[in-house]
């Protein structure tokens, strides 16, 4: 323990996967932008639920932020989409808290977070650290 | 960890390890005494045989003696003898080698008594005196064959009677000789070596008690023992126990008291959402109820929230009972993070509050066993963030309006400001109007909302959204109605409220207008005394405050007079302007106006002027055509008589159009045909004094609401005065407004 913690950032078992699923452009490129995480390494960006389902077929990401509403298939159907494809797969529901019980339904599918928009890049940060920090996945 | 952590049991656990350990110890110590008990009554036996072992060899020699004097045959008796004596030779030897001794049954037992000196001694004696009989015993026990003379045998036997001495051979003899010698040392033996066996006896015997008091002693002891040593363990035991249940006790008084004293709402949900036992008191405050038992988190929230909110908290309750859902990354979708409730009251009505739930996970052992639930009475924090906002709302509003005043031309605004009165003093006339049918009431409606919708859409177009949000809400209030099967007359009553809203909202617009022009003046005024305006006047003058100088200004009639004038000018000019005439206006007397009417007569005033306008004068050209000026002449007098006051209007325009009127009202639906051909000019004169009624043909700023000439007629009827009109037909229209004298019962 105290060889992890002399450490810079945090200790990470290895590299995963990060897919970013938002059908605004800013908030995409914010995410991308923003991430503070060494462990975490953008594989796919998606704009809808349709592209999310696509990209993780060809390569399924390990963790996913997702956006509710969207064209063509939105967060909450594609959510369940994913989890079917890959149990243990980590998502992140990041989107404007208007309405609660939408954001309940994701998680209900199977998230395992959420981050309300708008948010900094601490909050951010934040969020998928607690996120892989619950999964075991850093210390 | 594991079988062996024994944890707080571990103290029990020795003590009976340890008093089994005890125990198994005394039972050896017992079984050990008990068998040489055993061995010293096998030994007792054994020695008691052997006492009687020297006689019973004794008799045998003396036997043989007594056969060989009758001539009988030895060899048997020989043979038993010496059978005896191997027998005795064994057991001493046993018994002089170490006290072994060989039962009955062939087992051989050793008698450690036998090793004592006293037991040695008797021993040795015993051996000694055996050592000299077995002496004597061996030409004894060698002899072999006959010890009579061969011839003699068999008449010996034939003639034992008769025969009183036998024949001996020389080997005979010898036998005779040495069995006499034995016989006569056994006779002294044998009861020596018997006493020393009984001697023996007694030694084991006393051995023997010995060891059967040690035992009972032993058995006592140990069972004395065992009663301590469980007593004490009892003892300890109890203590510990006590001690623990005492500092069980203080938790759990303390637990009590935190729960009894927090002033948050604590329970655990288990798994079946069901409400724990152990829960705060502030709970029954928060939740108004005393009795939580057996309830259930559904069961507790379904009579206080919305079914919809009720179905959401479920779902995020068991959310958190999943494995999936980071806890941490759930908080801020807490559908009761600030949930309002609604509690019943005694009155019958409902209490609104404002909860704050929070959920946290309780692990133990690495599973969740509980959810614990913090709720909080967060009403007066909700209300104070409320307010908050809305008076920075109302501020910010303010602030809006003040802005969008300076953008707004000034004519326009108060314009505007005297239009939106009007037709709030219509709405307010239509509201109090008696109906009781149905179509009354949409006739109502219909009424109020096309003054409302004027209104918003002035509103609109100055920019002044305060005004507009309120008069949409108004709008919104009346299609709310429209929309219902039915109506009565209380439907209405909330419109009251919201007129009032509107009313009060247009005062402040026109109050917030005049500190505008008072700043206005006041600046000018300092500017023309060549001073400067001091900051701190500015903010009083915003404030409302307005110092001596400033208050006698606003009150002499004059200047109020003046401003009236002015207003009327304004008001005739703008008006002329966008119907495209022209018009001069006269005013008189209005200086005479006592204070309590100077509102009514202005309200009076810019109605009849505009209406003048509007409908009176015509248009230059058709002027022309009659041979009239160009420009109109509309002139306002007010004068003092002597049972009151008179405001008389008067235009040149074209006097009122009694069939257009009457067209109109048919047409509005205010009379039927069938009533217009009936009524005088009079009658048809009254008409335009009538709700809705308007002969423009269009709905502008300036006419069409049909509301003006109705409102003249409340405002003089509220004042306790009459109307009268005079008009002929290209010539003139002429209003004239008498007033009671006395003004300031009537005004109050």
């Amino acid at each position: 323990m105290a060889l992890a913690s002399a450490q810079p950032g945090p200790l990470t078992k290895r590299k995963l996967k990060l897919m970013i699923c938002d059908d605004s452009n800013i908030i995409r490129r914010k995410i991308e932008r923003e991430l503070r995480i060494d462990c975490l390494q953008v594989i796919a960006t998606a704009s809808n639920g349709k592209q999310a389902i696509e990209a993780f077929r060809k390569e399924p990401a390990d963790v996913v932020t997702m956006d509710i509403t969207m064209p063509e298939m939105d967060g909450i159907e594609c959510v369940e989409h994913l989890v079917k494809m890959k149990p243990d797969v980590l998502i992140l529901v990041i989107s404007a808290l208007s309405d609660k019980a939408t954001a309940i339904e994701a998680l209900k599918k199977g998230a395992n977070g959420f981050l309300c928009k708008p948010f900094t890049d601490r909050q951010l940060t934040e969020a998928l650290e607690e996120l892989l920090r619950g999964a075991g996945n850093v210390d | 960890m594991g079988i062996f952590d024994l944890g707080r049991y571990k103290g029990i656990v020795f003590a009976i390890t340890g008093f089994l350990v005890f125990i198994a110890i005394i039972l050896a110590f017992n079984h050990g005494i008990a068998g040489r008990f055993g061995h010293s009554v096998a030994g007792v036996k054994h020695l008691t045989q052997l006492q009687a072992q020297p006689t019973a060899i004794h008799e045998a020699s003396v036997a043989l003696a007594a056969q060989l004097r009758d001539g009988q045959p030895v060899e048997q008796q020989i043979e038993a003898l010496n059978k005896a004596a191997r027998a005795y030779d064994t057991a001493l030897g046993g018994l002089a080698s170490g006290g072994y001794i060989t039962t009955n049954d062939g087992q051989t037992i050793e008698l450690p008594t036998l090793r004592s000196s006293e037991a040695q001694d008797l021993l040795e004696n015993g051996a000694k005196i055996w050592e000299d009989w077995k002496k004597r015993l061996a030409p004894v026990l060698q002899f072999g064959g006959s010890p009579y003379v061969a011839e003699h045998t068999g008449a010996a036997e034939a003639n034992a009677e008769q025969t009183a001495q036998p024949q001996y051979n020389p080997r005979g003899r010898r036998l005779v000789a040495a069995v006499n010698e034995l016989n006569d040392y056994g006779a002294a033996s044998h009861t020596q070596l018997g006493t020393i066996m009984a001697d023996l006896a007694a030694l084991v015997e006393a051995a023997s008690d010995g060891d059967a008091r040690l035992l009972k002693n032993l058995q006592v002891g140990g069972m004395v023992a065992a009663l301590v040593l469980l007593a004490a363990i009892f003892f300890y035991f109890a203590r510990n126990l006590r001690k623990e249940e005492i500092i069980a006790n203080r938790a759990r008084k303390e637990t009590q008291d935190i729960l009894r004293t927090v002033n948050e709402g604590l329970f655990l949900l288990d798994r079946d959402l069901r409400i724990g036992s152990e829960r705060s008191l502030a709970l029954n405050t928060i939740f108004r109820r005393d009795d939580f038992t057996g309830l259930t988190f559904d069961q507790l929230l379904k009579d206080i929230v919305p079914e919809k909110t009720l179905r959401t908290a479920m779902d995020y309750v068991a959310l958190l009972w999943g494995d999936r859902v980071n806890e941490k990354l759930v908080k801020t979708i807490n559908p009761l993070s600030e949930v309002e409730v609604h509690f019943e009251n005694p009155a019958g009505g409902f209490d609104t509050h404002y909860l704050e739930f929070d959920f946290n996970r309780v692990k133990s052992d690495g599973t969740m066993s509980h959810l614990l639930v913090t709720v909080n009475d967060v009403t007066k924090r909700v209300m104070l963030a409320r307010e908050l906002q809305e008076s920075q709302e109302k501020a910010q509003a303010q602030l809006d309006l003040l802005l969008r005043i300076l953008h707004i031309e000034p004519d326009s605004l108060t314009a505007f400001l005297s239009d939106a009165e009007v037709s709030l003093k219509m709405v307010n006339s239509i509201l109090k109007e008696p109906a009781r049918e149905e179509s009354a009431f949409r006739a109502k409606i219909d009424g109020i909302y096309r003054q409302v919708h004027a209104v918003k859409g002035e509103a609109a177009a100055l920019g002044l959204k305060t005004v507009e949000q309120r008069a949409h809400a108004f709008e919104e209030s009346l299609n709310d109605l429209k929309n219902r099967p039915t109506l009565s007359g209380n439907d209405f009553l909330p419109l009251v409220v919201k007129l009032d809203d509107l009313f009060n909202h247009l005062a402040q617009v026109r109050e917030m207008l005049g500190r505008l022009v008072d700043l206005h003046q006041a600046i000018a005024t300092r500017r023309r005394a060549g001073g400067q305006m001091a900051p701190e006047k500015v903010d009083q003058w915003l404030a409302g405050q307005q110092d001596a100088e400033g208050e006698a200004q606003a009150e002499t009639s004059e200047e109020t007079s003046s401003s009236l004038v002015r207003t009327l000018e304004d008001l005739a000019a703008r008006v002329a302007n966008s119907q495209s005439k022209q018009v001069a206006l006269h005013c008189s007397g209005l200086e005479n106006v006592p204070p309590a009417y100077r509102k009514a007569v202005k309200d009076i005033a810019i109605q009849l002027v505009r209406n003048a306008v509007v409908h009176g004068i015509e248009e230059p050209s058709e002027r022309v055509k009659a041979q009239k000026s160009q420009v109109g002449t509309l002139s306002v007098e007010f004068a003092r008589r002597k049972d009151g006051y008179e405001l008389v209007v008067q235009d040149d325009g074209r006097g009122l159009q009694l069939e257009r009127i009457k067209e109109v009202a048919v047409e509005r639906g205010l009379i039927t045909p069938a009533q217009a051909a009936t009524l005088d000019a009079r009658q048809t004169m009254a008409l335009i004094f009538r709700p809705g009624f308007s002969t423009a043909d269009r709905v502008t700023t300036d006419a069409g609401r049909g509301a003006g000439m109705d409102l003249v007629r409340v405002l003089v009827a509220e004042l306790g005065g009459r109307v009268g009109l005079a008009s002929a037909g290209g010539k003139f229209s002429k209003f004239k407004i008498w007033l009671p004298a006395n003004e300031r019962a009537v005004a109050a």
